[in-house]
């Protein structure tokens, strides 16, 4: 994908509502696949093992980094505690595909997908870091609803399917759970807000 | 003679008190039964539990992230179990509990 084309994205990213955001996440993640698609031929997959283990350590270590800023920043309890949770899953998650990719001698390969993701968050970091009180908590929870429909529509459509190695492919079902409790509590917050 | 009369009273007594006591228990209860709660995609399972009083809950964290079993009122609460750690209550009286880290999950036992 084309620079400018991704400036475009990310300008037309931020004048969308929060609720279309989380779609648009998703469509970035699966529109690179297509243009990756030609390079990798029509019978090999577009991502990866390497690359999908990269883009799960960075989808997990952007969730921790925005937790970090709420721990600091939150004067809220429940959006603290719910930081603190999510850096603990999210950990235990990177360590297990750490484990899993030393295991089996790989390493993460960095990609499109993920160093997008990796300028995304850093604007949602400037975006959290430019925020305090009440407008901090509603901003850094409504981004955890967003974020978390994003990851869990890329990892059910695209990684998961995508993913040639079984304990890899089985990691990443196993996050799924996981990734749609974070969102049920997230939104379970967000109506203190709305 | 004397102590023929003796024997011969004292284990009708023994027995007539035998047959007192075990009127007064119920009959035969059942044994206490152990039950297994696993904590596992994020969910109790299962989440709502019958049992009697008495019965012993053993709750078993199968996911890879931890978690904890905490009464709805925090009564009382597990330490966190990490991944296939577990923790285990003699249940008296019907409880509702949550996991206070993921506070979507829930589970009931119910006494019956």
């Amino acid at each position: 994908m084309q620079l400018y084309s991704i400036k475009v994205l990310i300008l037309k990213f931020k004048q969308m509502k929060n609720l279309r955001k989380a779609a648009f996440i998703t469509c970035v993640i699966l529109g690179y696949v297509t243009t990756l698609s030609p390079v990798f031929g029509q019978e090999s997959p577009a991502l990866t093992d390497p690359e999908i283990a990269s883009i799960a350590v960075v989808a997990n270590q952007n969730d921790i980094d925005f937790a970090k800023i709420a721990v600091k920043k939150s004067q809220n309890p429940k959006v603290v505690e719910f930081a603190k949770t999510m850096i603990t899953d999210h950990n235990v998650v990177i360590g297990l595909a750490v484990d899993l990719v030393t295991k089996l001698n790989v390493t993460p390969k960095d990609n499109a997908v993920s160093t997008q993701m990796l300028a995304d968050a850093k604007k949602t970091i400037e975006m959290l870091n430019s925020k305090s009180g009440k407008d901090f908590d509603k901003a850094y929870v409504d981004n955890e609803v967003t974020y978390h429909k994003a990851v869990i529509g890329a990892v059910k459509t695209v990684l998961i399917p995508q993913s040639q190695n079984e304990e890899l492919k089985a990691l990443l079902q196993k996050v799924v759970p996981i990734l749609e409790t974070h969102l049920g509590h997230a939104e379970m917050l967000q109506k203190q807000f709305n | 003679m004397k102590a023929h009369i003796f024997i011969k009273y004292g284990i009708s007594f023994l027995f007539a008190l035998m047959l007192f006591s075990y009127g007064c228990s119920g009959g035969p209860k059942t044994a206490a039964k152990t039950y297994v709660v696993e904590i596992k995609d994020m969910q109790f399972i299962p989440a709502q539990l019958n049992v009697n009083k008495g019965d012993t809950v053993v709750w078993i964290n199968k996911d890879i992230v931890p978690h904890d079993v905490t009464e709805v009122d925090k009564a009382w609460a597990s330490p966190l179990l990490k991944s296939e750690e577990s923790w285990q209550k003699v249940i008296t009286k019907s409880e509702s509990y949550y996991c206070s880290i993921h506070l979507i999950m829930k589970g009931e036992l119910i006494v019956e």
